[in-house]
């Protein structure tokens, strides 16, 4: 007979989701910051919850359902500012995010943050201003660019790169640590 | 294709979709399965960079790396447009407060748009603020945690080598965050409760109302505090109190609470006595053959011992030449029996095995020996090993002294290696004439693993005692 899982167990299994479930909210929102201010609502509602998961695969459900239902109320709230006529998009986006992650294509996201801050630190110069660039320090390409007397369609295309070689890094990451 | 379809995505997670790109996206998630899946997976991509960019900047050595919601104005990549969110004041947890009180809340928040950071005044029922970072510090929200900010409930503390936080109340109560350490905020609904995961937490705790109590609770053992000056220690499986002055109550599940006084420590620990403790006390760690795991293929098993230490002791039965285990063993290849053990790193700890063999009746001479490895160790120099003649088949690259413990021997008639007196199989219990002597790298939790050479014998307990006295 499974146990209930217990307080610490239901974090670590909520900090596990936590990327995924930002990406979902972000599907409702299209807004970064309150993306991660839902789940991090979400996350403290999880943590005050009175009753027990009867399981520790009920949490992500749970989170999700959570965090939709939360993303509704701010977009109830934020109506006036979004444009209108986005409602097929936002739906279509939810429903991609929510199967992916349905089917279990969620994985474990703190494992692959390790990963991606591993992979980070070893690149070069450069690359870490470009990605400290726009990642961290949030800067448009077209900055980005001015500061490193690059086109901005040079930036871009080099993040495009970027991006690919730390997806590629991290997942060998990963891989590696399952092997051993 | 994939790149223009790549562009598309990441121009949906900038926010920088125009309307036809916005009708392009929607057409393609709408028709192309593959499409709907790439999109996930880009999505989930950037967040988990957004993330990891997140604890980089937390971690920057240099500082550099600014908040990203006081980037106000940066433009969007595709459009241009300015970001006008970016100066978005974060909402304060849910707080019950009466309507009235929280819609002047909301318009002094209103007032406060335009400031790039959170006020330093502390919003009606907020968490306890960061009054003092230093080095390294990170949580789980986006940026850093800066000296000012108000925890909420679920935040997560972190600190690396060489920083500490310290976290000041509205009462004056301040709790020292040291460095390599992990606390959460679990909040104040009654009294205030902090979940230390692991590293060192120092606290000055002003009277507390007796029905709101401050509690700190580690990975094993809660203490509950009415206004002292405490210290709680913690990591994986482990938690130590220690009070400066006043009285703590420090709980753990399944047995009476303990109530620490000024000058004494209890230890929540595998092993440790449940009790409390002199400053300078150093507990016997007693590991219990009960609690081993034993590892498949391992020549242990755990019977019933009526004159056992817990009623069950480890029973083991080696098969095999004793060369090929000892050089198995030396290699990590030969399964045994682990024990979980609480060691602390400023102590020398002298390992004291209670074992007897097993009669069989059929050797009239002979000696039972255990393998002893506890990753994490170093040993002494005064094991009880002795190369004499007869080990000489040993590889002579086995390093010295070798984590080999003559467990229990027999009479030897000619040599002068065997330690205790009378017929093998008598089943007594062992006294130990050498000193097994070792010391951990860190404190907390470590696995003892033990691996039967030659017997059959049973452990009834291994204990730790602390030299520290004589060995320094």
């Amino acid at each position: 007979m499974s146990t209930a899982p217990d307080q610490d167990a239901v974090c670590r299994e909520a900090l596990r989701h936590r990327p995924a479930l930002i990406a979902y909210a972000y599907t409702l929102l299209r807004d970064w910051h309150r993306a991660e201010d839902v789940v991090q609502d979400a996350t403290v509602l999880l943590i005050r919850k009175d009753e027990c998961f009867e399981a520790i695969e009920a949490v992500p459900t749970w989170l999700r359902r959570t965090v939709r239902y939360k993303c509704l109320e701010v977009s109830r709230k934020r109506r006036r500012e979004r444009p209108t006529g986005d409602e097929l998009l936002d739906t279509l986006a939810e429903a991609a995010v929510d199967r992916h992650l349905e089917a279990g294509g969620g994985g474990d996201q703190a494992l692959r943050v390790r990963a991606l801050t591993a992979c980070i630190e070893g690149l070069s110069e450069r690359k870490r201003r470009i990605f400290r660039g726009y990642y961290v320090k949030r800067e448009s390409c077209e900055r980005i660019a001015e500061a490193l007397g690059s086109s901005a369609n040079a930036i871009h295309q080099a993040l495009s790169r970027l991006r690919r070689a730390l997806h590629d890094c991290a997942t060998r990451r990963l891989g590696e640590e399952r092997v051993t | 294709m994939t790149t223009k379809r790549d562009e598309l995505f990441e121009a949906y997670c900038a926010d920088a979709l125009d309307p036809a790109g916005r009708e392009r996206l929607a057409a393609l998630l709408a028709d192309d399965a593959a499409a709907r899946e790439a999109f996930a997976v880009h999505l989930l991509e950037h967040a988990a960079l957004r993330d990891a960019a997140t604890q980089i900047e937390a971690f920057d050595p240099c500082g550099s790396a600014r908040h990203p919601r006081r980037q106000a104005g940066t433009r969007s990549r595709a459009t241009g447009r300015v970001a006008r969110r970016s100066r978005r004041r974060r909402r304060p947890v849910a707080l019950a407060l009466p309507v009235g009180a929280a819609l002047v809340l909301a318009a002094l928040v209103a007032l406060l748009v335009v400031i790039d950071r959170e006020p330093t005044a502390a919003p009606p029922g907020a968490g306890p603020v960061l009054a003092s970072v230093s080095g390294a510090v990170a949580w789980q929200r986006p940026g850093h945690p800066a000296t000012g900010r108000h925890l909420r409930p679920g935040d997560q503390l972190r600190t690396g080598p060489a920083a500490a936080v310290t976290l000041r109340f509205a009462d004056g109560t301040e709790l020292r965050l040291a460095d390599d350490g992990e606390l959460r905020w679990e909040g104040a609904t009654t009294g205030k409760r902090v979940a230390l995961l692991r590293g060192e937490l120092a606290a000055t705790v002003a009277p507390q109302p007796p029905d709101a109590p401050l509690v700190v609770a580690g990975p094993t053992a809660t203490a509950t505090v009415l206004g002292t000056e405490l210290r709680c220690r913690a990591g994986p499986g482990w938690s130590e109190l220690t009070v400066t002055s006043g009285r703590v109550r420090f709980d753990r599940p399944g047995v009476p609470a303990l109530e620490v006084a000024a000058g004494e420590r209890a230890l929540a620990a595998p092993g440790v006595p449940w009790a409390v403790l002199s400053l300078d006390a150093a507990p016997v760690i007693t590991l219990d053959p009960a609690t081993a795991s034993l590892e498949a293929g391992s020549d242990w098993r755990q019977v019933e011992d009526a004159t056992a230490f817990s009623g069950r002791a480890l029973e083991g039965r080696p098969e095999g030449e004793l060369s090929t285990l000892v050089a198995r063993a030396h290699a990590g290849d030969a399964p045994g029996a682990l024990l979980p053990c609480f060691a602390e790193a400023e102590r020398v700890y002298e390992l004291r095995l209670h074992l007897a063999t097993v009669p069989t009746g059929e050797k009239p001479f002979r000696q039972d020996m255990v393998w002893i490895d506890a990753p994490g160790a170093s040993w002494s120099a005064t094991t009880p090993w002795r190369p004499h003649g007869q080990w000489s088949w040993l590889p002579p690259d086995l390093p010295r002294p070798l984590p080999l413990f003559n467990g229990i021997g027999s009479r030897h008639d000619h040599g002068t290696w065997s330690w205790t007196t009378g017929p093998a199989d008598a089943g007594q219990e062992a006294a130990i004439p050498d000193r097994l002597r070792l010391r951990f790298a860190r404190t907390g939790v470590h696995q003892l693993r033990l691996v039967p050479m030659e017997g059959p014998l049973r452990i009834d307990r291994i204990e730790l005692h602390s030299v520290n006295d004589d060995a320094r």
